[in-house]
């Protein structure tokens, strides 16, 4: 019950400053991507994004601190959505 | 209490039952967007055209700034609990503060960047929309559904944000009691993840 | 952990994992509605059956929300009655996650005439005769922990038994309906109504009746007539059977859902349904009001009135606040029948 204890593990601010900076170069390249052509902007969309999520959820989220089975269960959810989508595609890609 | 029987105790804190409870609320609106990121995804592939014409369209300038609000928000309430952390309770709040700012200016450029495209008749049903092909029609609608829904989770944030905010300054949220703040903290980045998303699929790469 | 608890546990994901899509896809027809966006209207490029995927993915697993716990009731009830520690507690435990697990992906077999490219048909078809393997992994366990056990037919156990019969005929009426090519004659008609009633109301229904009769005693300190409860199971049963074998031969003798009229050659088997529904609901009445007069009249139940022996049989009834003094030791597994114990 003693939530110090608990809360035990302090990021330096450096860290966020840092991981923001990164983000904010990931979003300039999907721009710049964005510019160049279209497939530059999709393929950096399918690359970058997922990366830029992942930035935000380990770090501004402490994600990387905490215990597997969270990282596991995010994991699960996002499995399951995708299970999802690529189902109704099955569904979509064969028809006429 | 007022049975004989039952022991009287403290109520009890659980500060992992706590986070894990959040997330797991941060798992169903991940589970909500995707649902309307699995109509996008297969519209997509249906209009493929229609999609990239209308991203064109959009107010780029308006959705990459908005990107580097939100990104900078989910920097600063991060530093807000951080600094609760170690008990730099002005910082705290200045922290959040900040972030409460961002939000709003975020709130402010959807309505501009709204206002924009309704004044032009592109929005449901509008005139300029009716003359627009099935697929446009479609990616407006989604547009629309994806930014209306997020912009919703931005104005809950921001309440969220502000009673937290009051519960910093009234010292209910303290350097060994602030898992309110952590969470309110989640749901926010959560906001900018799904922002995170959106900015490609509907501006940069549609 | 209790039986109960993993299947509670194992509902808490599918409502966490569905109930989401469920309201995005509520949402959208309202500003479909309101706002006229056309994200489901086939005349602004829009895609009902994209509806109906949404629709269902959500909707299947809402029924496994549904039967789940009345499982888990059930996997409860049977060691009790049979004095017999449960049959293979990990694999009732793991399948209750299977059928979470499997249940989420089955969906389209709502819609297999719906036009879904073939590919998709075969596959949800597939999935659906897959999900029938935990449930029946559940049945094995349930039957098995009967074998050699010290049954007793005390209402509880009448009505844990009647569930495990009729959930496998909804089952089994389940896969023949998910077969393709009969299921092209068999959607949509009173075959899927029967088959739904027998699962819901057969299944969860029964499950939920049985779980009544087997806590009523804990949670309202009022025992109530076991007589009058086990008299009342007769005409439930047979009416019920009656009322919905009645559907399912309705279905594929070609009747449709949802016409509110029917033709003059179905006549006769709406009679007897109607007999049968009579016949059911006067059983109900009876437990009903058997258990409502046992509230109010009944005597002081005892703590243990079945001798069962999981955690909420070893406190007072009815329970008092925070049902327990000290947080209780655990030392065995859940369902150890201690012979020496007396009833």
């Amino acid at each position: 019950m003693d939530s110090t204890a608990a809360h035990g593990h302090l990021v330096p601010y450096r860290t966020f400053v840092r991981v923001w900076l990164v983000l904010l170069f990931l979003t300039a390249i999907l721009v710049v991507a964005s510019r160049i052509s279209h497939e530059a902007a999709v393929w950096t969309m399918l690359t970058l994004t997922p990366l830029k999520a992942g930035l935000v959820f380990f770090y501004f989220m402490h994600l990387k601190y905490e215990k597997p089975f969270l990282k596991g269960l995010l994991l699960l959810v996002l499995f399951v959505l995708i299970v999802f989508i690529a189902l109704t595609f099955l569904d979509v890609s064969f028809l006429r | 209490m007022s049975s004989a029987t039952a022991p009287s105790h403290p109520v009890h804190k659980d500060y992992e039952g706590s986070k894990m409870g959040m997330w797991i609320f941060l798992f169903t609106e991940i589970l909500l967007f995707g649902g309307l990121f699995l109509l996008y995804s297969i519209y997509r592939s249906e209009y493929p055209v229609d999609f990239h014409t209308g991203g064109q369209h959009l107010n780029t300038f308006i959705g990459v700034a908005n990107t580097v609000i939100l990104l900078t928000s989910s920097l600063t309430v991060a530093m807000a609990i951080s600094a609760m952390q170690r008990g730099n309770r002005k910082l705290s709040i200045t922290c959040l503060s900040v972030t409460i700012v961002f939000g709003l200016a975020f709130l402010v450029d959807k309505y501009i960047e709204w206002s924009e495209e309704i004044r032009k008749g592109v929005y449901p049903n509008g005139p300029a929309l009716a003359k627009f092909p099935n697929g446009e029609k479609i990616f407006y609608g989604l547009y629309y559904a994806m930014t209306g829904l997020h912009g919703l989770h931005v104005l809950a944030g921001i309440t969220v944000l502000t009673v937290i905010l009051v519960f910093v300054k009234r010292g209910k949220i303290t350097s060994t009691n602030f898992n309110q703040l952590e969470n309110a903290g989640l749901y926010w980045h959560l906001v900018d993840v799904i922002w995170i998303f959106l900015l490609p699929m509907l501006y940069l790469a549609a | 952990m209790p039986l109960f608890v993993w299947s509670l546990y194992a509902t808490a994901w599918i409502q966490v994992l569905a109930t989401p899509i469920l309201g995005i896809t509520l949402l959208l027809v309202i500003v479909e509605r309101v706002f006229g966006v056309g994200i489901f209207d086939p005349a602004k490029g829009g895609d009902p059956v994209l509806y109906q995927h949404l629709f269902w993915i959500y909707s299947h697993p809402a029924v496994y929300i549904m039967i789940v716990p009345a499982m888990g009731a059930i996997t409860e009830i049977i060691p009790t009655f049979a004095h017999r520690t449960i049959f293979g507690y990990r694999a009732i435990a793991y399948s209750s996650i299977g059928i979470a697990a499997v249940g989420s992906l089955v969906w389209g077999h709502h819609m297999f005439t719906s036009g879904m490219g073939d590919p998709a048909d075969v596959i949800f078809s597939l999935l659906t005769f897959l999900v029938a393997v935990p449930s029946s992994i559940k049945v094995f366990n349930w039957t098995a922990t009967l074998y050699k056990g010290s049954i007793e037919l005390r209402p509880p156990m009448i009505f844990a038994l009647t569930f495990i019969f009729l959930f496998c005929i909804g089952g089994l009426t389940g896969i023949i309906q998910g077969a393709l090519n009969v299921n092209v004659h068999l959607h949509d008609t009173y075959w899927i109504v029967g088959h739904f009633h027998y699962v819901m109301f057969g299944g969860a229904g029964m499950g939920f009746f049985a779980a009544l009769l087997y806590w009523f005693p804990k949670m309202f300190g009022k025992k109530y007539n076991e007589k009058v409860a086990t008299i009342a199971w007769f005409p439930i049963f047979i009416g019920f059977n009656i009322f919905y074998t009645t559907m399912l031969v309705l279905g594929y003798m070609g009747m449709p859902r949802r016409y509110f009229t029917h033709l003059p050659q179905y006549h006769t088997a709406h009679v007897i349904a109607s007999i049968g529904a009579f016949i059911m609901v006067s059983g109900l009445i009876l437990l009903f009001g058997n258990l409502l007069v046992a509230l109010f009249k009944g005597e002081r139940a005892e703590q243990n009135p079945w001798g069962g022996v999981t955690l909420e049989w070893q406190i007072p009834t009815p329970p008092p606040l925070e049902n327990f003094e000290v947080v209780p030791t655990i030392t065995t597994g859940p369902y150890v029948f201690n012979p020496e114990v007396p009833k």
